[in-house]
């Protein structure tokens, strides 16, 4: 009994993403937003956080951004103008996609935006999705719409983060209660087991990956060392057993001559498999020290100056908002 | 937290060891040369009277071979016209088999004599006579006999040149001999003795 409740569960839950079309084998691609009133580098930043919403749902296989603008490019195509249902249709052929994303964010005032977004069918040249919605906010606020709409247009719930940020505002205490603070002592924990870890935790990319480019050339060298070394050994060995049965005094000085040059370059390798190894810890120690000491890096659109300076359109009035964490 | 945090301490010292510890223990050379024919290791000087090996491990009841060598350097210009070497030996430990002539005794009319008449002592001639009375040339090391011996018990035995000397390579007596072609005794300032241990 509890088997068969269990397979109509199953069934059920399979069913939903099959009657709306969701089939993790369908290929989408992303195209970025077209800026209108905001910076090309802020739009493209938007759209990326809408692609990893949309891989979160895990509705759709989707395809990079390098790999999209590379297909376009070879085929001819260097800027992408136009956001229309057919032109989208026209891209999503190029690059052989069952689905394309396009919009457009546009800075209609200082704190209103809009959002247009078409999801487009390419084999039947069909709109599966068309959305234009208004954001009263900053730029954070469009980021928290356009990540619900990356679910939304998977026809699927967002999660609960998403929908409280919307509801209550990215910075209410509640809403960031739900999110893990990134504390120093979680990024040192991390720098602890690998380095450059915790600064990455922490927002700070660039160090982080230094950290760990560091790091990895130290070790890659400090083996690199002792596999001379190791090399090295048997062949002293074997020169060591040819002195000791040399009768013949030039044969002696020509062993003892072979040995001297292999003592020096082993001794070289070691001090060398030493300074490397200690610069591997030293790495090690300057990234638990950055992990926790650096400054928290914030993501640009999760924050912005508490107190704004805003034009209400549609009331014509300027105003002042602000909000206290 | 505490609890944590000695956890993490203790595996960065962990780390720190581990790479701190990263590195190879590499012996001194100069106290892996040793072998008795190397110049190097000659500390009183040459020529010198030596076995080599001068280490033996050797079986209860199985015979075994030992070399002896004449060293001089390998830019000398003396030239040798015989040599004398006579070498102790514990009887009770070991028993004399046979000598055989080594590098010195193959010129053109060589003279090569084993006197082991008495016991635990053998006395080794090595005459070199040419037709041009010129001797025998020693920049390098000369093989003179090779003597084979039988392990008769356990335990250690010296094979040692006969001679008298105090600690500082001051030779006092000794019954070995070192001539020129013209009979002219060349003193031979070291030796080197083999250690024989039979188990």
């Amino acid at each position: 009994m509890k088997y068969r409740s269990f397979s109509i569960y199953l069934f059920l839950l399979h069913l939903n993403p099959l009657m709306f079309g969701q089939n993790p084998d369908n290929t989408i691609a992303v195209l970025d937003f077209k800026p209108t009133g905001i910076e090309t580098r802020q739009a493209e930043k938007m759209t990326e956080r809408l692609r990893i919403q949309l891989n979160n749902t895990g509705a759709a296989k989707q395809m990079n951004r390098k790999w999209i603008y590379n297909v376009l490019k070879r085929e001819g195509i260097k800027k992408i103008k136009c956001i229309s249902v057919e032109c989208t249709a026209d891209f999503g052929n190029t690059l052989e996609v069952n689905y394309v994303v396009s919009g457009e964010i546009i800075k209609e005032a200082d704190s209103t935006f809009i959002i247009d977004i078409n999801m487009v069918h390419v084999p039947t040249r069909l709109a599966k999705k068309s959305k234009r919605i208004e954001v009263i906010g900053d730029l954070g606020d469009v980021v928290v719409e356009l990540e619900i709409l990356a679910w939304n247009m998977m026809w699927l719930n967002p999660p609960e983060i998403l929908l409280a940020k919307k509801r209550l505002g990215r910075h209410d205490p509640d809403v960031l209660a739900m999110i893990k603070p990134r504390t120093r002592e979680e990024a040192l924990k991390r720098s602890m087991w690998f380095p450059g870890r915790g600064s990455i935790y922490r927002g700070n990319i660039l160090p982080g990956c230094t950290f760990i480019g560091l790091e990895l050339t130290f070790i890659g060298l400090a083996i690199n060392s002792q596999l001379k070394f190791s090399e090295l050994k048997p062949d002293r060995e074997w020169n060591l057993e040819k002195y000791r049965a040399a009768t013949v005094s030039d044969s002696i000085q020509k062993y003892i001559s072979i040995l001297d040059k292999i003592d020096t370059k082993m001794k070289k390798e070691n001090n060398n498999l030493l300074t490397y190894s200690i610069s591997a810890v030293g790495i090690w120690a300057l990234s638990m020290a950055h992990a926790y000491y650096a400054e928290k890096r914030i993501d640009e659109f999760a924050s912005s100056f508490p107190l704004k300076l805003t034009y209400e359109p549609l009331s014509n009035r300027i105003g002042v908002r602000w909000y206290f964490l | 937290m505490v609890f944590f945090m000695k956890k993490y301490i203790i595996l960065s010292i962990f780390i720190l060891f581990f790479f701190a510890g990263c590195q190879n223990e590499v012996g001194a050379l100069e106290n892996e040369l040793d072998n008795p024919l190397d110049m190097t290791q000659v500390k009183c000087g040459l020529p010198a009277l030596v076995f080599s090996p001068n280490h033996y491990d050797v079986t209860v009841g199985v015979t075994f071979n030992t070399d002896i060598y004449l060293m001089d350097s390998t830019e000398s210009d003396r030239w040798y016209g015989g040599v004398k070497a006579v070498v102790n030996y514990n009887p009770n430990k070991l028993e004399l088999i046979q000598v055989n002539g080594g590098d010195y005794s193959a010129g053109s009319a060589p003279l090569f004599f084993a006197n082991d008449s008495t016991d635990g002592r053998i006395e080794i001639i090595s005459i070199f006579v040419s037709s041009d009375s010129s001797g025998f040339n020693a920049s390098s090391n000369i093989f003179l006999a090779e003597i084979e011996f039988l392990s008769l018990s356990e335990g250690t035995d010296t094979l040692a040149f006969e001679r008298r000397e105090n600690d500082s390579c001051m030779i006092t007596e000794t019954a070995c001999e070192l001539v020129d072609p013209d009979d002219q005794l060349i003193f031979i300032q070291s030796y080197g003795d083999g250690v024989v241990n039979a188990k």
